[in-house]
């Protein structure tokens, strides 16, 4: 009987060891390498994803011109590296457009440096060709159209709109759907930096 | 003595109550709060304004909205669609009967255009929104980071 009793502690505390922490993330399953690609930085100077292994990458695609979903995403990117990592180099958040027409490296200089100052750690505002940026995209299924619009301030772009996770080892650790609160990422990421082998 | 104090209270409460509405547009059975605008990232670029739209009366819809700080201001609706984020300008917003809309990030929102004026945190602008029952009902946001 008392055998019968420490089992089911056991199993309770296995229970609550699985469970102890609810992403707010999809993992992709299996966990895996991350895709690579290339593309120009916000200072003109060629850039590959991989070039910031060691760090933990948080990835949102968007453009500039976009009033309304992208400066909440990067606004949310900027907290969580507020609260995760705000003086230290470990946390590296990265902006690609999917809107090369208008989106130069200049813009995006501009675009990231809005959401980057508190920080010594610059974010990475990405631009390039329209083939490197789709195959950016395509890389990690980001979706995007444009659309011509009525609207006086010309053509929008229609874009899924998460935010990827990628951790030193450079594997694709997690994606977060669009509306994904800033604490919750930041929660994600501080466990699986106390937990690296978790899912 | 007893009535002079109870006088000023009244007096003071009627003030109190009109300078916390003094932001806060109400006409006939339309209350607007909480406006607030997004500086935008990039100075030259639009800015999004939103607020909360609480109708006590019948239907009505949000037709146009003109301010001093855009030339233009057009409503725009960010809606998802198979994954994808998009955005779309609408002809009005239908605001319903005894009903409460939401202008937030993500959904409905005032798109300001050739802005006049560089915003900073912290700046007023004074919005007049355009309902078609309603009429005219100004309100004044205030330019926030976020």
């Amino acid at each position: 009987m008392i055998r019968l009793r420490w089992i089911a502690l056991i199993a309770i505390g296995l229970m609550l060891a699985a469970c102890a922490h609810n992403f707010a993330g999809v993992a992709p399953n299996p966990i895996g390498p991350a895709p690579d690609f290339a593309l120009t930085d916000e200072n003109g100077q060629p850039f590959k994803l991989s070039d910031l292994r060691g760090k933990w990458i948080l990835l949102a695609y968007g453009y500039t011109h976009c009033p309304d979903v992208c400066p909440l995403t990067l606004a949310h990117l900027r907290d969580v590296k507020k609260a995760i990592d705000p003086t230290g180099d470990k946390v590296q958040v990265v902006f690609a457009t999917i809107d090369p027409e208008r989106d130069t490296t200049d813009i995006m200089r501009q675009y990231v440096g809005h959401f980057d100052q508190p920080f010594t750690q610059k974010f990475k505002g990405l631009s390039g060709t329209p083939q490197e940026i789709a195959q950016a995209a395509k890389a990690y299924n980001v979706k995007y159209e444009k659309k011509e619009s009525t609207s006086a301030g010309g053509y929008s772009m229609s874009h899924t709109a998460e935010v990827y996770l990628i951790d030193p080892q450079f594997n694709w650790r997690m994606t977060f759907p669009f509306g994904v609160k800033a604490e919750e990422i930041a929660a994600d990421l501080q466990y699986l930096m106390q937990h690296p082998e978790a899912k | 003595m007893k009535r002079l104090v109870i006088v000023s209270v009244v007096l003071m409460l009627v003030v109190i109550g009109a300078a916390c509405s003094g932001s806060n547009g109400t006409t006939g059975g339309i209350t607007l709060s909480d406006a607030w605008v997004r500086s935008p990232v990039i100075i030259d670029q639009s800015g999004a304004a939103y607020l909360v739209i609480q109708n006590h009366g019948a239907a009505d819809k949000l037709q146009s909205v003109t301010s001093d700080a855009a030339q233009t201001i057009e409503l725009h609706e960010s809606m998802e669609s198979g994954g994808m984020m998009s955005m779309a300008p609408v002809p009005n917003i239908p605001i319903p009967a005894n009903g409460r809309i939401e202008l937030k990030p993500g959904g409905f929102h005032m798109m300001l255009m050739g802005l006049t004026r560089p915003l900073k945190t912290g700046d007023k602008v004074q919005l007049t929104l355009n309902f078609e029952k309603a009429g005219k009902i100004p309100v004044t946001a205030e330019v926030k980071e976020q």
